[in-house]
């Protein structure tokens, strides 16, 4: 799958490598960075690049440069799961107002976690609402902060509006295991969108 | 000249302005306290779109890296994925909804303008994505790039890295980090692998989906 025509004889060049990513969404809170960190091998690092990016240069004679180097936390982790394969994992914050970052992130994604803290569930919605849009497949995990699932998960569903076939699991960010379920859930829920979706008109997931 | 560069290649479909118009008209209008109505799309273009900009695409020139040896060219992958190879600009602050918070105090002083150690160049000549791999080349005899950035990048892709690695290392935007990689890239010192996500082969994109899932049950 990764052939390319190769234009000339190449040094050695490095074994192939592949590499995926999945989206961690959710507000401010919900537990992204604990739910990256859980199964990153590296400590998650944090760029701030993609608000950087969009916000550099808006007026060099502005007295206001601070205005675009606002920092936004976007943290990723890199799971091995292969000698070959690299998974990265990118927590983003759902707020509305950092959708450009969004782009970068969903684009080639496998899918996407929304992590839903049970207080708060109106954070979810602009996530939930966005990945909607493009299509990208995901699924929402819901932290049971305290040990307590203050909702019962149909309250969740209902409260989220989100379709019956979209799954909703229970996730403690804080367990490498419980974080490893989650994601084996998400990738095999985007298993399959991806083979729904090849039966219909449009084999475009991801936009 | 006061344009904002915004790297992101994928923006400029109006269908996906459509789409972050929702968002954001779903929330400016009520602070997120809504309940989500499902199906609720809006068609028309409002004042939603603007929060794009009118974007003004340069054609990418189109010139090729001088040595053959990357894994991957650019230009050469089919493009169903987003990335174009052009520039896009934008000509007004794309976040219109909310003012940006003020940042910390400590990024207020000292500011550089990012793309300063580029030149002011913002076009990547391959297509960088976030989780995109990058190796130093393995040739017995590499030439010492002059630049420090090349050089971090080579000390840092020993063992392949992600583009996003990469920005985050440097401490540079992700726009600046995709220039000095493709320069690097251009120049020989380091290999683009190949990403395989995305449409532009859903097959690849399945067997890749089942590789991970494997490598996630392994864990
Ligand atoms: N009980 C419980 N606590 C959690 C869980 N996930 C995260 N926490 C705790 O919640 C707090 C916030 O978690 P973070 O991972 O920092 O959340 P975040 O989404 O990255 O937060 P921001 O980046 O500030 O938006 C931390 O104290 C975590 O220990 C969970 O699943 N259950
Ligand atoms: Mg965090």
């Amino acid at each position: 799958m990764d052939s390319v025509g190769f234009k000339a004889p190449r040094q050695a060049a490095p074994k192939t490598m592949t590499s995926a990513k999945i989206v961690v969404a959710g507000g401010f809170g919900a537990g992204k960075t604990t739910f990256v960190g859980s199964v990153s091998e590296i400590v998650p690092l944090t760029t701030e690049a993609m608000m950087t990016d969009a916000s550099t240069g808006i007026d060099d004679t502005a007295a206001t440069p601070n205005k675009s180097t606002t920092t936004v936390a976007m943290d990723f982790g890199r799971v091995s799961l292969d000698e070959d394969l690299i998974l990265y994992l990118f927590g983003t914050p759902g707020q509305e107002r950092f959708w450009f970052m969004w782009d970068d992130l969903v684009r080639g994604a496998i899918g996407a976690v929304v992590l839903a803290d049970t207080r708060r569930l109106a954070d979810s919605f602009a996530p939930i609402d966005f990945f909607e849009d493009r299509g990208l497949p995901y699924i929402v995990g819901v932290n049971t902060f305290d040990g307590v699932l203050q909702h019962d998960l149909n309250d969740v569903r209902e409260a989220l509006s989100i379709d019956e076939s979209i799954p909703l699991v229970r996730c403690d960010a804080r367990q490498r295991e419980s974080t490893k379920q989650t994601l084996i859930t998400m990738v095999e829920y985007a298993m399959q969108q991806w083979l729904a979706v090849r039966g219909a008109a449009t084999p475009n997931p991801v936009g | 000249m006061t344009v904002t560069m915004n790297t992101d290649s994928g923006f400029g479909s109006g269908n996906e302005e459509g789409a972050i118009a929702d968002v954001l008209n779903g929330f400016a209008l009520t602070s997120g306290l809504r309940r989500r109505k499902r199906g609720e799309r809006r068609d028309d273009p409002d004042d939603g779109r603007e929060a794009t900009g009118e974007q003004e695409s340069r054609e990418a020139a189109s010139s090729s890296p001088a040595e053959p040896t990357d894994v991957v060219w650019p230009g050469e992958e089919d493009h169903d994925r987003s990335w174009t190879g052009e520039e896009q600009f934008v000509s007004a602050e794309p976040i219109p909804v909310e003012p940006v918070a003020p940042p910390p105090a400590a990024e207020e002083t000292g500011f550089v303008r990012p793309y300063a150690i580029t030149g002011g160049r913002t076009k990547a000549n391959y297509p960088l994505e976030l989780e995109t791999l990058i190796s130093t080349r393995d040739a017995a005899v590499l030439p010492v790039p002059d630049q420090v950035e090349h050089q971090v990048i080579m000390e840092e892709c020993r063992t392949p890295r992600s583009v996003a690695e990469i920005a985050a290392v440097l401490q540079v935007p992700l726009g600046v980090a995709r220039v000095l990689i493709s320069d690097a890239a251009d120049t020989g010192l380091v290999t683009v692998h190949r990403t395989v996500a995305g449409s532009e082969n859903a097959e690849a994109h399945f067997m890749l989906m089942e590789r991970v899932l494997s490598g996630l049950r392994r864990l």
